[in-house]
């Protein structure tokens, strides 16, 4: 597995790819800049007594929850997992992988594992940039970072669990097909409809924040009606799927 | 049809000697099986109920482009599912079958290779896939049978097209297969190389692995197998020595279509001749059909002078590859 687990690490972490997604990665800690710079809640001479608890964690989850679970973070993933195997279909190199002796699990494993791997390290690492701007110098700060860590964890393994499949069973056109499913389902659909997010990605990825900021009073939050032990079997559900149907078409694909 | 080349000069070789014929025979089991296999998208048949069977030695797979040859190797190594029939390689399905690629080289058609990896690190690669015990140094060896171990610390992505089909062979030569698949191997590579390649590919015939080596160019065919499978618009035209396939392509009738001052005397004298099997007259040349090209040719100016014609030309209506197969199809 390790050869494969180091080659697709090396494919994926390079090039134009990879500054595209850390571009867009930069879009929420710039957002929380300019917050800071902003200092609303110090506007019309009010000094609130817990700007971290009362403004500025709720701005984070804010951002969280519209911008990075429902659109950054399934683009990454997309990125990234689309590639992992489409790409290899797609520049002909699959054979290089598959006419070894290497169960296709194993190659399912390695691409998946790899592709995370890149895609976690990235989310997290802009999670953790946005909150440290955000929360620097604040009386609190620290709070709810775990929840979001953790929440951001969960969620780049189910979506890249789901696009790594998307992008075996349609190479040339996963990323259009993500890209669709992302804004028009995760981003749109899901947030306008309870029934609808029942079937998003999205929905349990807020679960696991929502269980993860139990302890702290968060205000004006809307949260979905999951548990956050619901929330953590469906992703792993939705990882697990997705493993099991990427090994299963690798079974069966055709190398035209 | 099928043409079974078994031509009465031949001798049938003996079992030592068979062992590196590319044909199976009594003590010499069957390495590749390939039964009444077909392969169709939607209406287009690629391959049309292929039957042969091949033992250790190499074997040549001949025939023009688009004839097949590419889908029936992708069938051979399990990239592709027949639509009907059955392959065995080794003796076993080769479809998802991880461990018998322990034992299979490929040398794909495609060029796809990984832009950002060595050379080394490619060849590598496949021997840490292959588990084998000293993974970088059966890459050395690979690399240096393919003469590519000058540049094997550079980018694939900045290789020539020769030198990605040479790594390309190397990967597939790194776990010492016993079965070895090469389709139009020699691609790209200067005639050096390609001596040094056909050289390679016998040698490995010769040590008892199967090596089927896919090509369109007779010239190849003739330096590296002595068995010859020919396909043609997906069927097999032919199969058998090479040497007598290549007599059988050089007795063909021939069409030659001559151009002259006055066709229709002329015509009337060729027809005449012994070997002449059709001749037809348009308005400033002739075509006809001849079983001995050579005499036609002589024949053909004292012809033209005897009927007081200008002679402008002589032409070979199909010499080309394409007419040959389609003339072994038509047998």
């Amino acid at each position: 597995m390790r050869p494969i687990f180091l080659l697709t690490l090396r494919a994926l972490a390079r090039g134009r790819r990879l500054l595209v997604v850390a571009a867009l990665l930069l879009v929420p800690a710039l957002l929380a800049l300019i917050y800071r710079l902003s200092a609303p809640y110090n506007q019309n001479g009010a000094h609130p007594a817990h700007p971290f608890r009362d403004y500025i964690l709720p701005f984070q989850i804010d951002l969280f929850s519209q911008l990075v679970v429902p659109i950054l973070l399934p683009l990454t993933a997309l990125i990234f997992a689309t590639s992992a195997l489409g790409g290899e279909i797609e520049d002909r190199t699959l054979i290089y992988l598959t006419l070894r002796p290497v169960s296709r699990l194993t190659i399912g494993v390695a691409k998946l594992l790899a592709t995370a791997l890149v895609t976690v390290v990235l989310v997290e690492a802009s999670l953790a940039l946005t909150y440290a701007i955000a929360a620097q110098g604040q009386s609190g700060a620290g709070d709810g970072l775990a929840a979001i860590l953790l929440a951001g964890l969960a969620g780049c393994l189910g979506y890249v669990s789901l696009f790594l499949l998307i992008g075996l069973l349609a190479p040339r056109r996963a990323l259009l097909i993500g890209f669709i499913y992302v804004m028009a389902w995760e981003g749109l659909a899901a947030g306008f409809s309870t029934g609808l997010a029942t079937l998003s990605v999205r929905r349990y990825v807020e679960g696991i924040l929502h269980a993860g900021l139990n302890a702290i009073r968060v205000p004006e939050i809307q949260w979905p009606n999951v548990t956050g032990a619901t929330s953590i079997a469906v992703l792993a559900a939705i990882f697990i799927a997705g493993l099991a149907l990427t090994t299963w078409q690798l079974h069966r694909i055709e190398l035209t | 049809m099928t043409t079974e080349i078994t031509p009465t000069s031949r001798t049938e070789p003996s079992e030592a000697s068979r062992a590196a014929t590319g044909r199976p025979g009594p003590g010499v089991p069957a390495t590749i099986e390939v039964e009444g296999v077909s392969k169709w998208y939607g209406d287009k048949v690629a391959v049309s109920d292929l039957t042969f069977a091949l033992g250790p030695g190499v074997t040549a797979l001949l025939g023009p482009n688009g004839a097949g040859k590419s889908t029936t190797l992708k069938m051979l190594t399990g990239q592709l599912r027949p639509s009907r029939g059955a392959v065995r390689v080794l003796g076993q399905p080769v479809m998802d079958n991880p461990p018998l690629y322990r034992r299979i080289g490929l040398v794909p058609e495609q060029e796809g290779l990984y832009p950002f990896l060595t050379g080394r690190e490619f060849v590598e690669l496949a021997a840490q896939l292959h588990r084998l015990p000293r993974p970088r140094q059966a890459a050395e060896e690979a690399l240096h049978t393919v003469e590519m171990l000058d540049a094997a610390d550079r980018r694939l992505g900045g290789y020539s097209k020769g030198m990605r089909q040479r790594v390309k062979i190397a990967q597939a030569l790194v776990h010492d297969p016993d079965v070895l698949m090469l389709d139009e191997p020699l691609t790209g590579a200067d005639p050096r190389q390609r001596l040094a390649l056909m050289e390679t590919f016998t040698r490995l015939g010769a040590a008892g692995k199967t090596v089927l080596i896919s090509s369109h160019i007779l010239y190849e065919v003739e330096r590296m197998g002595s068995n010859v499978l020919v396909i043609v618009n997906g069927k097999l035209a032919a199969e058998g020595d090479f040497h007598a396939i290549r007599a059988l392509m050089d007795d063909r009738p021939r069409r030659v279509r001559v151009t002259c001052s006055d066709p229709r005397a002329v015509a009337a004298r060729l027809v005449a001749l012994p070997g002449t099997l059709s001749v037809s007259v348009e308005s400033d040349a002739l075509v006809a059909e001849t079983a001995a090209p050579l005499e036609f040719h002589h024949a053909v100016s004292r012809a033209a002078q005897g009927a007081e014609a200008r002679l402008y030309g002589i032409e070979g209506l199909d010499e080309d590859l394409e007419s040959v197969f389609r003339y072994l199809v038509s047998r």
